[in-house]
């Protein structure tokens, strides 16, 4: 079991106390956790199929050729298709997920010209796009590879700005000085110039985008963690950990990092907004990841350039505003939680 | 062999400024402090803010890195060692600090603070029964176990401020001003544990406190620091009726009177403190001292023998009569 010390459970208490921020909080972990299954949710494939009493399980099956069901087609089987089959020739039937489309599932409809406006009969409830692919089904898979994108840029950058950040607080001197001075230079490299150069050069993929924006990115958390280490390594409780003969491992793992804790949360929101921020607008421009891959920017640029096709540019813009504002909120709520004023008096 | 020996001890602090982070000067925050201090023997050193009797605590402990000087602890130079090599000396001196509340880390409840001596000292675990005893010695129930820092009152942090020290049972315990803190009726009992616990493990003790009344109390030696010097030390009652420093005549001058009638019209010292980064070439007090001369402002007094216990720092101490101040 994980104790939390009371300082936690009263600032996680107070997080709770913010309203917005914790329903927002709640609805993007249930959105962060469906992505582990979009493929039940959003997917062209069948989720079950019971074809003359045989039990078949599509989306998490290899390949299965039309003539499986008895269809005349050797190629995979269209399941919206064999769904109106079935139900004519009353041999099973088919469940499909709520939104019977793959992201890469190019749909035309007799006498239309995509982009396909929404229509709840063909279960296009977002529309397509220019090239017929369902909106909404794009929306899912491009969510899923923004918010993991994110997160992991998050995780990586913050483990190396917070090492580095600790240690130049923590040994100070002539290793601070020099790191400071590296960081600098370092920040001033124009990122978005070295990424549209390299990705001229090279496709990046979603792990060569995610290197590029991390070797870039970690230096923003080095500033406060070097602030904060030097802050707390003068208080004495350091000190009597010290007079102690506690190693310095002992020293900034038990009682410097927990007590900078709150400054770490209260950054993460901020950061997820900023990871999925610059994924969406290097894939906007042309440079992130590669097509046909579902993204929240290539939907963004198709979206402006067809605003005559409203229902594009209306669902990519809502989805995008809506997550970060909802991240916004439970950035706010976290700051406002470990606000130290609102808890800590003087004696 | 004294259990601390003290020799020609320094801390400056380097004043660093402009562009190029260049040394512009130093703070002499301890300067050349020599003293010796016995197994179950309390040294109580006063001075008033600032006087670097803090620095003087902190660096004997090789908190902070000595600037120059040496320091035997049962004989043995622990001077500029590393951490490990400092280990058994950090199990034999230990410090009671100011701000218990600030010394203690307010996301460790108590079982987690007065585990880690033990921890650190790779004793084998599990540490509730020591945790328990030592809780025990210092007043506090066995409900504190699984409690908080800021669920105790000032006087409770400082007790478990004190258990911490003693959990190793050192030969040494350093108190930083462990009572000003604190309220006066908390005061006594704080002292009254210290004192005890002296007693019991015949610890030697270095109390550095701003009041003289409480080092009186319960010193058998008392050191006075001024400006980062000890200028008088000396047995507590031999320093108290015969004052050999203008400085220390004037510290007690400073202690409250509370009978009426003996009440005397405070003569506060004038003139201010110098800086510690410009000392004066004379004696510190020159500056603030009615006994002050030509020579005093050139030379530099070092402590001298009064008698065999009681040294002073004072070129004229033999001249000038302190009782007809």
């Amino acid at each position: 079991m994980i104790r939390l010390d009371p300082l936690t459970r009263r600032q996680f208490a107070r997080f709770r106390g913010t309203k917005r921020g914790w329903y927002s909080a709640l609805i993007l972990m249930v959105l962060v956790a469906s992505t582990a299954v979009t493929e039940l949710l959003v997917n062209n494939r069948a989720l079950v199929v019971n074809y003359q009493g045989e039990w078949h399980f599509p989306v998490y099956a290899d390949f299965k050729p039309g003539t499986t069901f008895g269809l005349d087609y050797a190629y995979e089987t269209n399941y919206r298709d064999l769904k109106a089959v079935l139900e004519q020739s009353g041999d099973g039937f088919v469940i499909m997920p709520p939104v019977p489309f793959s992201p890469f599932e190019i749909n035309s409809y007799d006498g239309q010209f995509a982009p396909h406006p929404p229509n709840a009969a063909q279960q296009h409830y977002l529309g397509t796009d220019t090239a017929g692919r369902d909106v909404l089904a794009r929306l899912a898979y491009g969510f899923r590879i923004a918010i993991w994108f994110s997160l992991v840029l998050l995780v990586a950058t913050f483990v190396v700005g917070i090492a580095i950040g600790c240690a130049m607080g923590y040994y100070g001197g002539l290793s601070d000085l020099i790191g400071q001075r590296v960081i600098e230079v370092w920040s001033n490299v124009p990122m978005l110039y070295i990424i549209i150069i390299i990705a001229s050069v090279i496709t990046p993929d979603f792990w060569i985008l995610m290197g590029l924006l991390f070797i870039f990115g970690w230096m923003g958390m080095t500033w406060y963690m070097r602030t904060a280490t030097y802050r707390e390594a003068a208080r004495d409780y350091v000190l009597a950990a010290k007079s102690l003969g506690a190693s310095d491992g002992r020293i900034v793992f038990r009682h410097i990092l927990p007590n900078t804790l709150s400054l770490i949360v209260t950054f993460i929101p901020f950061a997820v907004t900023g990871g999925i921020g610059s994924l969406t607008s290097l894939d906007y421009l042309g440079y992130g990841l590669p097509p046909p891959t579902p993204s929240w920017g290539e939907l963004l640029k198709q979206g402006t350039d067809n605003l005559d096709s409203a229902w594009i540019v209306t669902s990519v813009v809502s989805a995008l505003v809506g997550l970060l504002v909802m991240v916004t909120f439970v950035g706010e709520a976290i700051r406002d939680a470990f606000d130290p004023k609102q808890h800590t008096t003087y004696q | 062999m004294s259990l601390l020996k003290i020799t020609d001890l320094s801390k400056r602090f380097p004043v660093k400024g402009g562009v190029l982070k260049r040394t512009l000067g130093e703070v002499h925050a301890v300067d050349r402090v020599s003293l010796t201090l016995e197994a179950g023997e309390t040294l109580g050193i006063v001075g008033e803010s600032g006087c670097g009797k803090s620095t003087l605590g902190k660096t004997l402990l090789q908190l902070t890195e000595v600037t120059d000087g040496r320091i035997e602890f049962e004989g043995v130079d622990i001077t500029h060692r590393s951490r490990r090599a400092l280990l058994p000396f950090r199990r034999d001196a230990q410090m009671v600090f100011q701000d218990a509340y600030e010394a203690l880390n307010a996301r460790h409840n108590v079982a987690r603070i007065l585990s880690e001596p033990f921890e650190i000292h790779g004793m084998p675990g599990p540490h509730d029964d020591r945790v328990l005893a030592l809780l025990a010695r210092v007043g506090l129930g066995a409900d504190a176990f699984h409690r908080y820092p800021h669920e105790f009152s000032g006087g409770q942090r400082q007790r478990i401020g004190i258990a911490r020290a003693i959990a190793l049972a050192p030969k040494l315990l350093v108190c930083d001003e462990p009572v000003s803190a604190l309220d006066v009726s908390v005061q006594s009992q704080i002292m009254n544990l210290l004192m005890d616990l002296q007693r019991e493990r015949n610890l030697g003790m270095l109390f550095i406190a701003h009041d003289l009344a409480v080092v009186k109390h319960l010193s058998h030696r008392i050191a006075v620091m001024y400006l980062g010097q000890i200028v008088e030390v000396g047995p507590g009652d031999a320093l108290f009726k015969r004052p050999k420093h203008p400085y220390t005549r004037a510290l007690i001058d400073a202690i409250p009177v509370i009978d009426p009638d003996q009440a005397q019209p405070l003569k506060p010292l004038e003139g201010d403190v110098p800086s510690p980064i410009n000392r004066p070439n004379g004696c510190a007090f020159a500056s603030r001292c009615r006994f002050a001369t030509d020579a005093c402002r050139q030379t530099r007094p070092v402590l001298g023998p009064v008698d065999d216990k009681h040294q002073v720092a004072c070129i004229r101490a033999d001249e000038i009569d302190l009782s007809a101040f």
